[in-house]
């Protein structure tokens, strides 16, 4: 019956009322993000521009002075070496580039707080590694902005995380993980299957029962929370992570590894699954 | 009247943000602190959705529906930070994130919060955006982005749980 309950919600949302100034607030909170976005961007010109002018000068210094310092020439392994700066604020993200990076054959030597927000994406390295930091964009799926710096001893690329990328593709990408973990704890994760990938995970199961969500969980192996460990860039967008489901007490938490593919619209679909390590169907059915 | 005002009929004039704000934002508010149980950080949220859209609004005022953009965009918010504590933490995000203050749950007209409370997240969001606010199925599975049969599977079993709770069915 439609609004069965619309008295009961009615009475309980009426316990809050919007205030006067709320109206005010939304403008000021709108007008600090924007000075913030303004000063970052400035700060960040700066920067550039100091370290611009100090390349400059050491290139140009007198032949008694030291020569200036060459960047180091990529190598195999690392590639690079990274000074990683969070301006978007955001662990999880940060975690997330951190992993990407590494699996990259990059090397992340030193992290921590870039102070500023910053909208885009910027990756700072001297013309040497102008390459490096093109595929590291690649990498990380994000239009960066490449700026010159000045070679520094201890890494060979800056990586600016910006906004842009700590909470886009990421982030709704992490939110279908969990709706897909929802649905299949619901026994309703079929839609979230391309129609490829519904077989393959049937046969991957070795278990008879009909229908998705009973594949690998009895009753008593109820899913009651999922972490991703790993997640790996396949192509640019596909991307495959190893899931790891936590069971209720005392069933053993497993991994699987799933694929998803982007299918526009900002959906997706999971196109692959199988056993990455112990696989969740260990628990005994009583 | 608790149903958020239908978008402006187009042809008129643009939409002002300020006349959209004042149409839209208790209505979300109150949204938001069903789907929530906590009265301030229904206001954050609400807040800060209103403030995204102000810096898109040139491109918001322009959609079919905004009603359903802010709505989406408030929610999505929220599962943001449920996903960044969750992860942050290491801890696991499978126990209900409904929090009911407890002063406020002490109240005579708590048995509406606790049956909201034992709801699933998305359970509790299908009931509050279909019966509440009075969306279709099609606006609710646009805003919580899923299908509209997945909207009617939810809304069924959000009402045998509020039923059962409520009514001790």
């Amino acid at each position: 019956m439609m609004g069965e309950f619309r008295e009961h919600l009615d009475e309980e949302a009426r316990r809050v009322s919007a205030r006067s100034a709320a109206l005010e607030d939304v403008k000021r909170r709108a007008g600090r993000r924007r000075i913030r976005r303004q000063v970052a961007t400035g700060v960040l010109a700066l920067v550039i521009a100091a370290g611009s002018f100090l390349l400059a000068v050491t290139a140009f210094r007198g032949p008694g002075s030291a020569r200036p310092a060459v960047g180091p020439a990529p190598s195999v392994s690392p590639a690079a070496r990274v000074r990683l700066l969070d301006g978007a604020n955001d662990p999880e993200a940060i975690d997330i580039i951190r992993e990407l990076i590494n699996k990259a054959g990059y090397q992340v030597l030193q992290e921590g707080p870039a102070g500023h927000a910053y909208e885009t994406t910027t990756i700072a390295c001297p013309p040497a590694f102008d390459d490096e930091a093109a595929r590291m964009a690649h990498q990380l799926d994000v239009d960066a902005a490449i700026v010159p710096a000045i070679p520094h001893p201890d890494y060979d690329l800056t990586l600016y995380v910006g906004e842009d990328l700590a909470l886009f593709e990421h982030e709704r990408v992490l939110t279908w993980i969990g709706r897909f973990v929802e649905a299949r704890r619901n026994g309703d994760a079929e839609r979230f299957l391309a129609p490829s990938a519904r077989e393959d995970y049937f046969e991957t199961s070795g278990r008879t029962e009909p229908r998705f969500g009973e594949l690998y969980l009895y009753p008593e192996q109820e899913i009651v929370g999922y972490l991703v460990p790993n997640w790996y860039k396949v192509e640019t967008d596909t991307w495959a992570f190893d899931l790891r489901l936590v069971l209720k007490s005392p069933c053993p938490s497993g991994f699987e590894r799933i694929t998803i593919a982007a299918v526009g619209d900002g959906r997706y679909e999971l196109t692959s699954a199988s056993l990455a390590g112990a696989p969740v169907s260990d628990c005994p059915a009583t | 009247m608790v149903a958020m005002a239908e978008p402006v009929a187009t042809g008129v004039e643009a939409p002002t943000f300020e006349g959209f704000f004042h149409q839209h934002h208790e209505p979300l508010l109150r949204v938001l602190y069903l789907a929530t149980g906590d009265r301030h950080e229904a206001e954050d949220l609400a807040q800060e959705a209103f403030v995204r859209m102000l810096e898109r609004w040139d491109r918001v005022r322009g959609l079919d529906d905004p009603r359903g953009y802010l709505c989406r965009t408030a929610l999505n918010l929220r599962r943001s930070r449920l996903r960044r504590l969750a992860v942050a933490a290491r801890r696991l995000v499978g126990r209900p994130a409904f929090a009911p203050d407890p002063a406020e749950a002490a109240g005579s007209r708590d048995e509406v919060r606790r049956a909201l409370a034992a709801l699933p997240d998305g359970q509790r969001e299908a009931l509050v955006l279909c019966e509440w606010l009075e969306m279709t199925d099609a606006e609710t599975a646009a805003v919580l982005g899923i299908s509209a049969g997945a909207v009617r599977v939810r809304l069924t079993r959000a009402r045998a749980n509020m039923r059962r709770e409520l009514r001790g069915e």
